[in-house]
């Protein structure tokens, strides 16, 4: 690597602070704040559920975000971009380095099905805008009619090339974005993205709010009852309260890596406090606000109150892929562009996602060995492609259920648990404190550092608890359902263990390159790493790349 | 809709906006 490479590669940041909070908001708003958080929501006890989801988000989505944006801040003032090195300057221990593989594997598993999730969303808008699903009037039809896209071997609608065209394009756009580096790459698609995301959500919020009464004289407004209507008996049941605290900690993207990723590239006079709540509020108007009057309000009105509670027991996709659909083909000359809206603004939420799911294993390569952003960039788009065709063709064998369980919901408590009891319990409450509040616009609040201190871990700890014996174990050790029905069919046992291996795998490789990057640029557990601009003149042969 | 349902939409509208409006008000201006 040249010199100018080098000095390139320090220097990378942030352009602006709106341009850092647009990324921030974009990797935080995701397929749950459009798909998950109504069909929750409704399910959950409505009003009720809004009141442990509030408390979640104070008690334990904020406090992550905050701890979250201080580690990676932390671990920027020695050029450490990527979990394994964030955890070893906040412990100086020969353990920290291989704790931190977890916030390796899980960005990588992720990127990998979620492009695949997100080339739904492209393949769908554009279906809508040439009106590819038109005449398949029920949601019967539009299951069948998403079957065949998600089945490869069901060709009955669409042909076999499709899902891997879509995969393609989307992998190929979000490895572009990447390779063109932090302010030049993602910051631009968040300039862009972002406001075209809120743009065509406000529309067909409005859009919705407008139509008139459906056929059993529903209105949007019913839609509302059934979100927000409480039914407090729930709030004595733990499954409510352990729901919201879920919804809370995936809307946010906290356990991934990713926000920590961002803020890595902030110096200590950047605020991280302001910043930390503002995208969190940013992500919370997509979702309280945008999100819960688009989706249920419209099949309210479609489908009544029944059909809607149907809609959104049947699951996230079905209500995002099959009745939204149904809903556009009745809206008239408009429901082609409000399809190509509302797959638009998923598909944005999806690739801003995305692209952050990338950027901590980037950060690895290019720190560690000197690789260069772009091929580090196209190695890495090589790997999830070839895994992502896998995943494609895999797919009704269960391996994105797989991944996503153990990657996308398991892995990312196991995560922020480690993180928060190394950040404020290792590396200890005093410094977590100061360090948040350097280069700071505003003071947290005194009470929150007892917050993130006990009451932060101890949720995490009640929901890995929680989550790891009523869903983890029975799942891993394949146990069927309480009413007898296997979770998986026979022939699909060997696909779902094939998938767990593949993660097993990546963690062993990761395990390896993360002792190889170590003993390559001969750091040393014990001492720590070097603060950035404090390095001595001449640089031993073995550190030579750029610390 | 119910006068639950609105009570508590908004709520949640007012939590969630206010903070937003709040901390972009924040920010913009640079008060520290």
């Amino acid at each position: 690597m040249s010199v100018s490479e080098k000095t390139a590669q320090a220097q990378e940041a942030w352009g602006s602070r709106i341009g850092l909070i647009l990324a921030m908001a974009g990797n935080a708003v995701g397929l749950g704040n459009f798909l998950r958080f109504p069909s929750q929501a409704a399910q959950n006890g409505g009003g009720s559920f809004m009141i442990a989801y509030f408390i979640a988000f104070f008690l334990l989505g904020i406090p992550l975000m905050w701890i979250e944006w201080g580690v990676g801040r932390h671990a920027g003032r020695y050029r450490k971009g990527h979990v394994p090195g964030m955890f070893a300057a906040l412990w100086k221990h020969p353990a920290a380095k291989y704790l931190g593989v977890v916030g390796m594997i899980i960005p990588l598993v992720v990127l990998i099905y979620y492009s695949y999730l997100a080339s739904w969303t492209l393949a769908f808008a554009v279906f809508s805008a040439i009106k590819d699903y038109w005449g398949y009037e029920t949601q019967e039809a539009m299951i069948g009619y998403l079957r065949s896209y998600q089945a490869i071997g069901d060709s009955s609608v669409h042909g076999i090339g499709k899902p891997f065209l879509f995969y393609f394009i989307t992998l190929f756009l979000t490895i572009w974005v990447v390779s063109r580096g932090i302010s030049a790459g993602i910051e631009k698609l968040a300039k862009i993205g972002m406001p075209i995301l809120f743009a065509f959500a406000i529309f067909l919020a409005i859009a919705i709010f407008m139509l008139p009464p459906g056929a059993d004289g529903s209105t949007a407004r019913d839609g509302f009852n059934f979100i927000f209507n409480p039914d407090l008996s729930l709030l004595k049941s733990p499954k409510t309260w352990l729901a919201a605290a879920g919804q809370i900690f995936f809307t946010l993207s906290v356990g991934m890596g990713t926000l920590q990723a961002y803020a890595s590239y902030l110096s200590k006079k950047d605020d991280i406090v302001l910043s930390g709540i503002a995208t969190a509020a940013t992500n919370e108007t997509a979702e309280v606000v945008l999100s819960a009057s688009i989706a249920i309000p419209a099949a309210v009105v479609f489908f009544g109150t029944a059909g809607a509670v149907a809609v959104a027991q049947s699951g996230s996709f079905n209500l995002g892929f099959a009745a939204m659909p149904v809903v556009f083909q009745k809206m008239g000359t408009l429901g082609p562009l409000l399809g190509v809206m509302w797959f638009g603004l998923l598909f944005f939420a999806a690739i801003t996602s995305s692209v952050a799911m990338a950027t901590p294993i980037l950060a690895f390569f290019r720190e560690e060995f000197g690789v260069q952003r772009e091929k580090a960039a196209w190695i890495l788009g090589a790997i999830a492609l070839a895994f992502g065709l896998l995943t494609i063709v895999w797919f009704e064998h269960g391996m994105l259920d797989e991944w996503d369980y153990w990657a996308g919901t398991f892995g990312l408590v196991v995560f922020a648990t480690i993180e928060t009891i190394l950040f404020m319990w290792v590396f200890k409450p005093d410094n977590a404190w100061e360090s948040l509040h350097e280069g700071a616009d505003i003071r947290i609040p005194r009470f929150f550092k007892f917050v993130m201190t006990y009451i932060t871990p101890l949720y995490l700890l009640i929901l890995l608890t929680w989550w790891g014996v009523q869903e983890a174990w029975p799942l891993l050790t394949l146990a069927p359902y309480a009413d007898g029905t296997p979770r998986y069919p026979a022939e699909s046992v060997p696909y779902v263990h094939a998938s767990r291996a593949i993660i097993v795998g990546f963690a062993v490789i990761a395990v390896f390159l993360v002792r190889a990057a170590w003993k390559r640029n001969g750091y040393n557990d014990r001492e720590g790493f070097v603060e950035v601009g404090t390095e001595p003149a001449v640089v031993s042969s073995t550190a030579k790349e750029v610390v | 809709m119910t006068t639950g349902a609105i009570i508590f939409m908004a709520i949640s509208w007012a939590i969630v906006l206010s903070l937003t409006f709040w901390s972009y008000r924040k920010m913009l201006s640079g008060d520290k």
